[in-house]
């Protein structure tokens, strides 16, 4: 190879060598540089997110409780029957929640008109429905835990409930009052499920004589908090 | 049938949106002396675990005036507001958490509530709501019924109440209305028919606070109904009820 070839292209690897000395080296200042501003601006970071503010409206507030319910009505001389209805609940404080509910459900033949074989029933048609609603005042008189296991326990509540509302029974809008009391059982903070026992107590006159009706009520309901 | 189809519809929409609605954790640093877990969202549960300040949790969900909180050791359970107020408000002098005082009773902004009694000689049930215009004056919308043996009565009344004191514990009211009443006549009665007339009313009643949030309520009115027949007809009515503020 001849000479001048070989000092050029040591030339060559000089000036490559040395561009990549300089360019390391500015890389490492760089590096310098923006280290230290890094922690800095990490320190800085580090106290927001500890005092970070609360956003109240995205906290996820339940005091609304929607259920649906099915048990047993025994309506007066009209049998025990299937009822089921829904009831929707808004929690005032940890005592007091107002309670409105649907139901229906369908009576039977009395007793005397299956045994003396009327061809006539007394309630003809869609007058055996018994379709009521009610708003009530609910009150959880005894809130408790029970206890499943040695670490698993859930709360629960026995409450008591009154409240007005009209049964639409036997071609006539009755007024009732509905007084009883219930059992909360939360299998988890959202969900619930309950045992109710009511009273729906109205005036009847279907019968001859006008006399005041109580129809016993016992039902299992589930319910979800929103 | 339909009515049970049409209840799971919706409790399971509600399923939905209460599982998947976007629910964003709060995750803050104490900053009052002390929190108190307790084991259920009422003073009556027992307490459990307390936590000191400068600790962070993570805010879940709020029931009634109850938070359900979890700590850095995973446990969960509910604290009084009363005991979260500095970790709330921290930074944000602005944002107040609403609490449910008798004194902040006449910030409200609504009230809602139910009602029984007499309407004349037969009984009446209400639901009502109203909005607050001013600390003495609100705006209210109710709906009654009123049941007897040969008709039943719808009553939709629109009506303003006037609070002289509203910060009485015992506030006495005035209410000025007007509204529409639905008689529906029982079928077998055939000389009277269903109607529907316009109403005004005069009333006044009081308000008793009695402990978070709930009100009592006692109530008098006299209603004019104006009936087609041009003979107007004048009703006393008296209820008494419970409500809630918000």
């Amino acid at each position: 190879m001849a000479a001048w070839l070989r000092l050029f292209l040591l030339k060559q690897l000089a000036v490559g060598l040395s561009l990549l000395v300089i360019m390391q080296a500015t890389l490492i200042a760089e590096e310098q540089k923006s280290t230290p501003l890094k922690i800095e601006s990490e320190q800085l970071i580090q106290p927001e997110v500890e005092r970070r503010e609360v956003k109240l409206d995205k906290i996820d507030t339940e005091d609304f409780e929607a259920s649906a319910f099915f048990g047993i009505l025994s309506v007066e001389d009209f049998g025990a029957n299937p009822v089921y209805g829904t009831r929707f609940a808004y929690h005032v404080n940890e005592d007091i929640f107002f309670e409105g509910t649907v139901a229906q459900s369908t009576t039977s033949q009395t007793s005397y008109e299956r045994i003396s074989g009327q061809p006539l029933p007394l309630l003809a048609g869609n007058n055996s429905n018994l379709l009521y609603y009610n708003v009530s005042l609910g009150y959880n008189l005894l809130p408790g835990e029970g206890f499943l296991t040695r670490k698993k326990a859930f709360n629960t509540a026995l409450y008591v409930i009154t409240g007005l509302g009209t049964t639409t029974f036997a071609g006539a809008d009755r007024l009732t009052l509905n007084v009883g009391g219930g059992f909360r059982f939360l299998a988890t903070d959202w969900m619930a499920v309950h045992i109710d026992v009511r009273d729906h107590i109205f005036n009847i006159d279907i019968l001859a004589e006008d006399k005041t009706a109580h129809n016993l009520e016992v039902t299992l309901g589930l319910s979800i908090f929103f | 049938m339909r009515l049970f189809n049409l209840l799971f519809c919706i409790l399971s929409t509600l399923y939905v949106s209460t599982t998947y609605a976007e629910t964003e954790v709060q995750k803050v640093k104490v900053s009052d002396p002390f929190l108190e877990m307790h084991t259920g969202p009422s003073d009556a549960y027992p307490i459990f675990n307390v936590i000191e300040r400068n600790e962070s949790i993570e805010i879940i969900k709020q029931h009634t005036s109850w938070f359900l909180i979890k700590n850095n050791k995973e446990m969960e359970g509910w604290v009084h507001s009363s005991q979260l107020e500095k970790t709330l408000t921290l930074d944000g002098d602005s944002v107040k958490l609403k609490s449910f005082t008798r004194e902040n009773y006449l910030e409200h902004t609504g009230e809602a509530g139910i009602m029984g009694g007499n309407f004349d000689t037969l009984s009446m049930m209400t639901v009502y709501a109203n909005y607050a215009l001013t600390k003495n004056l609100s705006a209210e919308l109710s709906a009654s019924q009123v049941l007897g043996n040969f008709s039943s009565r719808l009553i939709l009344d629109a009506q303003l109440i006037h609070q002289p004191f509203p910060s009485w514990r015992i506030s006495p009211y005035f209410s000025l209305g007007a509204g529409q009443i639905k008689t529906s006549v029982r079928s077998t009665l055939s000389q009277l028919t269903d109607r529907t007339d316009n109403t005004a009313n005069v009333g006044l009643g009081f308000k008793m606070y009695l402990t978070r949030r709930f009100i009592l309520r006692a109530d008098l009115k006299n209603y004019f109904i104006f009936q087609s027949k041009n003979n107007n007809e004048e009703i006393t009515s008296w209820q008494l009820g419970f409500a809630f503020f918000f």
